[in-house]
């Protein structure tokens, strides 16, 4: 007779054993493609899931798609959160000079800090293909190919680098305090990498010259840096009320 | 539906989606090699010419150059600070052109003709297991997500203005970002019950 533990260890080989000959193997690692999290499994989000059921179920390629189809549902939460921020009339604050502030690029800072560099770059770029499909999500109720031959293209363009910039900067500050993290982020992202993008453009769609470009584009800054601190507190309210929404740290 | 695109059975709306994309990039592209008013002016006489041809409607889309003047103003002043005033006419008419044209494709074609249209031009990202029929599902989300907040947005506002007297306030923003967030959390629920993206294949 061995010893308990011995034949408790045997007893298992021979299940997994049982297992392979079935087919039946989900417990190997090679079965998993992305190795599942705590929340694959939560009771809320996948009420069938293993633990609960007791026999899993989920195999590779399930997994796999489960996820994508958060992050594509993600995507275009934030995609439809700037297009909602485009039918927000612009603001004109007197103390910043009259110059009327748009809340969409609230969106396009939020989309980077929250979601992380690829899935926020991805929302900005479905927000872009919904403008260009002839929606007047733009602020003031632009849309259609037309606002990508104007001046402003080059914001446009810009946006997606934002959001990617900001995402990526946001993931690589974990240790910081969020408020910080998320103003540092939506600073770099939503307004450094935006105008270092844009400015040219104008430039060069306008015939100006890059100083020029940027003295038309500057008035629009102070305006930007109220949105950076709007960003900043949201994501820090999130961040405690929702933990697991700000998915760019979890 | 909201969109700028405006109903009509004209010989442009006719056109097939692809070919009108098409002509507008190639179009775009050749207008970006000529500064001279001799170009310019037919080029800005034809696209004026197809606006009329859809009728009363079709000229009404002109308005779109007075959401874009003040815009243009601006550049045409900095141009004439620096100087340089008939070089910020040309390029100003220039932009103008490529505006009206790239919006005449937008106003006489439906969304989803367009959407079918661009659908091939995601067909090689299928090699890294991204399916090219995420896109559209991406957009009809994003249509049924985009007044869904507005509305969650407006009883929000309601319920503080019964309570306080005033109309908004910057603390709405927390109750807002998280109802909407978890309202999004129910929607990737749904769509993983109903067999996720993958089920629309079939």
């Amino acid at each position: 007779m061995l010893p308990k533990r011995s034949r408790r260890a045997a007893g298992r080989k021979a299940c997994q054993d049982d297992r392979k000959e079935a087919g039946d193997d989900w417990l190997s690692a090679e079965n998993w493609a992305i190795p599942p999290t705590d929340d694959d499994f939560h009771p809320s989000t996948d009420p069938f899931g293993p633990w609960v059921s007791g026999r899993p179920v989920v195999l590779e390629k399930k997994v796999e798609f489960i996820m994508a189809d958060r992050s594509l549902v993600h995507v275009a939460f934030y995609a439809a959160l700037i297009a909602a921020l485009g039918l927000v009339p612009p603001v004109a604050i007197a103390f910043l000079g009259g110059v009327p502030i748009t809340a969409q690029t609230l969106g396009v800072m939020l989309a980077g800090v929250m979601l992380g560099p690829i899935r926020g770059a991805l929302a900005v770029l479905l927000f872009l293909f919904l403008v260009a499909l002839g929606l007047p999500f733009l602020s003031g109720g632009r849309g259609g190919l037309g606002v990508f031959m104007g001046p402003s293209v080059g914001f446009l363009i810009g946006w997606p680098v934002g959001a990617l910039v900001a995402g990526w900067i946001m993931q690589s500050t974990r240790e910081l305090n969020i408020l910080l993290a998320a103003a540092i982020s939506a600073a770099v992202g939503g307004i450094l990498v935006v105008y270092a993008i844009g400015i040219p453009c104008v430039a060069i769609m306008a015939g100006l010259s890059l100083p020029k470009a940027a003295l038309g584009s500057a008035v629009f800054v102070p305006g930007d840096l109220l949105k950076v601190a709007l960003t900043a507190i949201i994501v820090q309210t999130v961040a405690r009320g929702l933990p697991g929404a700000v998915l760019s740290r979890s | 539906m909201m969109s700028v695109y405006l109903q009509g059975n004209s010989w442009a709306h006719r056109l097939p989606a692809g070919l009108k994309l098409l002509a507008i990039a190639v179009a775009s592209l050749l207008l970006l090699q000529y500064t001279s008013f001799r170009v310019l002016l037919p080029a800005l006489a034809a696209v004026l010419l197809c606006y009329a041809s859809l009728g009363r409607d079709g000229l009404a889309q002109l308005k779109l150059l007075r959401a874009m003047s003040l815009l243009l103003a601006a550049l045409l002043a900095l141009h004439w600070i620096s100087g340089s005033l008939l070089e910020g006419v040309t390029i100003i008419l220039r932009l103008a052109i490529m505006i009206l044209a790239a919006n005449f494709v937008s106003v006489t074609t439906r969304m989803d003709d367009m959407l079918n249209a661009v659908q091939p031009l995601f067909k090689p990202l299928e090699i890294f297991g991204f399916s090219p029929r995420k896109p559209a599902l991406g957009v009809a989300l994003v249509l049924r997500f985009a007044p869904y907040m507005l509305v969650v947005f407006a009883q929000l506002r309601e319920a503080w203005q019964a309570r306080t007297g005033t109309r908004n306030s910057w603390r709405l923003l927390a109750p807002f970002a998280i109802q909407s967030l978890s309202m999004s959390d129910h929607v990737a629920e749904a769509l993983k019950a109903r067999g996720g993206s993958q089920g629309l294949s079939r």
